[in-house]
This record gives structure tokens, C-alpha cells and sequence, in this order.
């Protein structure tokens, strides 16, 4: 019996050690790429949403669930992280049908860009903040480069060991408790930086989307189709990267043959009123919080005449958890507007 | 009691472990661009291709402050951050050519350059507008057929020929490695 406690006691303590080191050295996002914290941050949601929202920054940074809230009574999360790819993006709507039944999801449709694994810190952004899941399982199989271990994914500890010489006060605090820094998946920035000038795209060898992209994009409408959830593809308003006639064709095409809305925000600057000498912090590769104000007035508008959702603001339980995520979003825009006006940049977002 | 404190060395031995090798990994929050800047000691000494414009030659991988003053002022430029990365990728644009740099460190270095137009031509002679034919011709039958486009590698990057209807439609020297 003793020696059956002492056994149990070493593993306890040995996994435990494992478990709290993985933790701690794990990178946090804290300051700078902050983005890759945002995968994490759903899982702390009290309430479900309507609309779910996946994408590269496309949609993280150019639509604001607080607008829909605030103007439609629309509930939404964005499940988006930075060059989220088309089977990451799969995999993580087949895991957020576990947790909850949306009316609509959103696509961002640059994803079809990527037929094959491109690039492994982006990986880590989308896959290292997924709870363990098949699903999870599956997405790494999917992303994994050649040089890329499996291992290393299911035990983190693998691939950031060598960070414990760079470990700072932030690893530890937020080794279990993560600091909350987007609105349901929105990533806020109220700088402005206008468009000055935008290149042409590169000619091309091939203009079709790849076979893998499209496989994963009919999966996608399946599971869609298979829970009755309406599917809406979207190419967001960014002038850069470039967006080629090609790919529009292809898009248009493929939601006309599958009977699927998609719309091309690139296509209705004018209607949405984004202005983008003042609506970009990048000069037009995402908007500020001006122009994804303006960005999600239009497709709130779009999403209440075509799906005829639920607005909520007069439930008493959901308006009272929106309330707090308004404040917790005017509290950190106004704090932004605060810093530009003082010291003409964000000192918050760099880490200062 | 002796079990007990062997099983806490064999648990210490291999926490330190993990700990000790700290040249391995890299900390995702500063792999810019996600690019490996760790394998240039394999890489062997071959020369770049070269592009000359105005006496000037650029190739992949130059620093950016030793091109750009020969080249005069660009007639535009573009900033593009990526999605989450520190550091941003430049793009001088010339009218018939473009230079796109990325930062590693405090350093910009070249990362491709795009000719536009025929008023430009590879050091070996080719523009676009020319035959697959010339191409051939010209750099050979070592080259990688990527959906239709030519590509030929050389030191840290490659030389690629894009063609509409077997005329050449773009020129592009991309870095395949980085600083």
C-alpha cells in the first residue's frame, strides 16, 4: 500500500511539475503578437452566439462583434487567428459545434490562397490555443510542415523548453489565468495609418484554387448543411493582399453552384462608407476600429434581412454579459484614443 | 524512502533536461516571419542571380541599404506588416521594377525582385515578352516546372519565368532562404 502511495505520489508530482512547467513556458502573447492569444480567449465564453465567425485577420480585425451587439442585438464570436488556414478553420468550427449550435457562420474566403501548410509560428498561433480535441488532433496533421513533430504539439513543453532563460513575470502570472485583450475575438486598434498607394498584384502561374482548399471548403459546407447552419463566405474590404478577378470568379462561381451567399466587401466600399484615408491602421491591409464599426453596421444589417436572427438586447441575462464586453470595448477604445492623443501612437499595444 | 528519493532525481534529471538545451527551440513570439535564420551554415557558396539596372546589381538577400541609394528614388512604396509578425515587408516600386525587402533583425535585405515591363532585362539577356523558347535557350533545361512557371535555383534563391500562351508574362527573383 505504501509503496503503491509513493508510486502514485512521484507520478502525481512528476506530471504535475511537467504540467506547470508546459504552462509557464509556454509563450503568452502578451505584448506585440498579441494575436496569438486569441484562439484561447473563446473558451472562456459564459453565453452562445448566433454567428461564428472564422478567418485569418481578415475577420479579427475588420469586424466587431460589439457593433452587432450594440446595433442588431446580434451575439457573435470570431473564431479567427493570424494566416488561419482553410483546414484550420475547418477544424476549429467542427470543434466549436461541441460547445454550441450558431444560426451563421462567416468565412473569409483569402484563406483559399493556401493549399498546403505554410509556416510553423503561424501554426502555433491557431493550434497551440486549442484545448485537446480530436479536432485538434486533426488540424495538426493537417498544418504540420515536414520538419514538424506531432509530439511537439500535444506536449508544447517540447518546443519551448528552451524559453525558460527569457521567462518574465508575465509567463508566471498568466500561467492560468489569461489576461482578457479582444472582444469576442475582435482585435481592436484605433490608429489610423491611410492608403497611400497599393501594388498590383503579381502575375500568376496558376489562378485555381487548390485541390485540398476546396476540399476542405466543401467539408465545410457539409457540416454547415449537415447542422442547418447557414453558411455566408465573405472576402473582406483589405486592398492588400491582392485580391485577383480570378479568385473572385471562382468564388462566385462556387457559391452560385452550391447556393451559398458570399459577398465581396471590396465590392461595396462606397455602400459600407469605409473611408480608407481614416478607417486602416496599416494603409489598408486591415481596418482600425472606425472601419470595422462601419464594416460590421453593413453586415449586421446584411445578416438581420437574410437570416431573420433573434435580437437579444431584451434579455435580461444576455444583455447583462454584453454589457460588461461593451464596457471592457469602450473602456479599451477610449484608453486608445487617450494614447494616440498623448503620445501619437499605442504604447499599450507595444508592450510600454 | 530510498524509492521515493530516486523517483524525485529521475524527475529533476528530467525537468532539467527539458531546461538545459536551450539552443533548439525558438520562442514563437520572436521567430519573425516565421523564417529559420539557423540553417546558413549549410548553405553553400553559390552565387545569386543578379539583376542590373543602371549599372547597379542586386541579387536576393542584399541588405536593402546597400541597393536602394543606387537606384535612385522609387516612384512608389508600400508597406506591408504581416497578419501578426513584427517587422514589415517593403516594396520600392521603380515602374519596370519592384524590390521587395523583409526585416531580419535591425536589417532590411532584399527578398525579390518583380520586373513589370519589357524595358527591363535579366543580366542574361531575357525581358518579358520573349519565348519560352529563348528561355530555354538561354538558362537551360534545369529547371523545375512549378503549374507551367520556370523556375530555375541558384545560392539563396531562384529565377522564375511565368508565361502566358509560351510568352513570358512576368520575371521574378524570390529568395528561397533567409538571413
Amino acid at each position: 500500500m505504501k509503496k503503491f502511495f509513493s508510486i502514485t505520489l512521484t507520478f502525481v508530482i512528476a506530471f504535475g511539475g511537467l504540467g506547470l512547467g508546459q504552462r509557464i513556458l509556454m509563450p503568452k502573447y502578451t505584448t506585440g503578437i498579441v494575436e496569438g492569444a486569441l484562439i484561447e480567449e473563446y473558451y472562456h465564453e459564459k453565453a452562445p452566439h448566433d454567428v461564428i465567425i472564422i478567418g485569418d485577420c481578415e475577420v479579427y480585425e475588420n469586424i466587431s462583434p460589439i457593433t452587432l451587439w450594440e446595433e442588431y442585438g446580434i451575439t457573435s464570436f470570431i473564431r479567427g487567428s493570424a494566416q488561419q488556414l482553410i483546414w484550420q478553420s475547418y477544424y476549429l468550427l467542427e470543434e466549436t459545434l461541441k460547445y454550441e449550435k450558431p444560426e451563421v457562420v462567416i468565412f473569409s474566403v483569402l484563406a483559399m490562397k493556401y493549399d498546403q501548410p505554410q509556416n510553423e509560428a503561424y501554426n502555433r498561433m491557431t493550434l497551440d490555443g486549442m484545448r485537446p480535441s480530436v479536432q485538434k488532433f486533426k488540424s495538426i496533421r493537417a498544418s504540420m510542415l515536414p520538419e514538424e513533430d506531432m509530439i511537439s504539439y500535444v506536449f508544447p513543453i517540447l518546443r519551448y523548453h528552451s524559453r525558460w532563460s527569457e521567462l518574465n513575470s508575465e509567463d508566471f502570472a498568466e500561467a492560468f489565468k489569461r489576461q482578457r485583450r479582444f472582444h469576442n475575438g475582435y482585435y481592436m486598434r484605433a490608429d489610423i495609418k491611410p492608403v497611400e498607394t497599393i501594388p498590383e498584384g503579381r502575375v500568376l502561374a496558376n489562378y485555381d484554387f487548390g485541390e485540398n482548399a476546396y476540399k476542405y471548403l466543401d467539408m465545410m459546407v457539409e457540416l454547415c448543411k449537415e447542422n442547418d447552419i447557414e453558411l455566408l463566405l465573405i472576402k473582406a474590404p483589405s486592398l492588400y493582399p491582392f485580391w485577383y478577378d480570378q479568385w473572385e470568379d471562382q468564388m462566385v462561381e462556387y457559391a452560385k453552384k452550391h447556393d451559398i451567399e458570399y459577398i465581396n466587401f471590396l465590392e461595396l466600399i462606397e455602400e459600407t462608407g469605409i473611408d480608407f484615408s481614416v478607417d486602416t491602421y496599416d494603409a489598408g491591409l486591415h481596418l482600425n476600429v472606425t472601419g470595422a464599426e462601419k464594416l460590421s453596421m453593413y453586415l449586421g444589417s446584411f445578416i438581420k434581412d437574410n437570416y431573420r436572427l433573434k435580437d437579444w438586447r431584451s434579455d435580461g441575462d444576455l444583455a447583462e454579459i454584453w454589457q460588461e464586453k461593451c464596457e471592457f470595448y469602450h473602456g479599451m477604445k477610449a484608453l486608445q484614443y487617450e494614447e494616440l492623443e498623448k503620445y501619437g501612437y499605442l504604447k499599450s499595444i507595444k508592450g510600454e | 524512502m530510498k524509492k521515493i528519493l530516486l523517483c524525485f532525481m529521475l524527475i529533476g534529471i528530467m525537468v532539467f533536461s527539458f531546461a538545459a538545451c536551450s539552443d533548439e527551440a525558438v520562442d514563437g513570439n520572436q521567430n519573425e516571419n516565421g523564417q529559420n535564420g539557423g540553417q546558413q551554415d549549410e548553405v553553400e557558396e553559390e552565387t545569386n542571380y543578379e539583376f542590373e539596372h543602371n549599372g547597379a546589381l542586386i541579387a536576393v538577400n542584399m541588405e536593402a541599404s546597400e541597393v536602394l541609394p543606387k537606384l535612385g528614388e522609387e516612384r512608389s512604396y508600400f508597406e506591408a506588416p504581416s497578419c501578426a509578425f513584427d517587422g514589415i515587408d517593403k516594396i520600392y516600386s521603380y515602374g519596370s521594377f519592384e524590390v521587395h525587402t523583409y526585416p531580419s533583425g535591425d536589417t532590411d535585405y532584399v527578398s525579390a525582385i518583380i520586373l513589370k515591363d519589357d524595358s527591363v532585362v535579366t543580366s542574361e539577356g531575357v525581358y518579358i515578352g520573349d519565348t519560352k523558347d529563348k528561355v530555354l535557350g538561354t538558362y537551360g533545361e534545369d529547371y523545375q516546372n512549378m503549374d507551367g512557371a520556370f523556375v530555375y535555383e541558384q545560392g539563396e534563391g531562384k529565377l522564375q519565368f511565368i508565361f502566358v500562351d509560351d510568352i513570358v508574362a512576368a520575371i521574378e527573383y524570390i529568395a528561397t532562404e533567409s538571413k
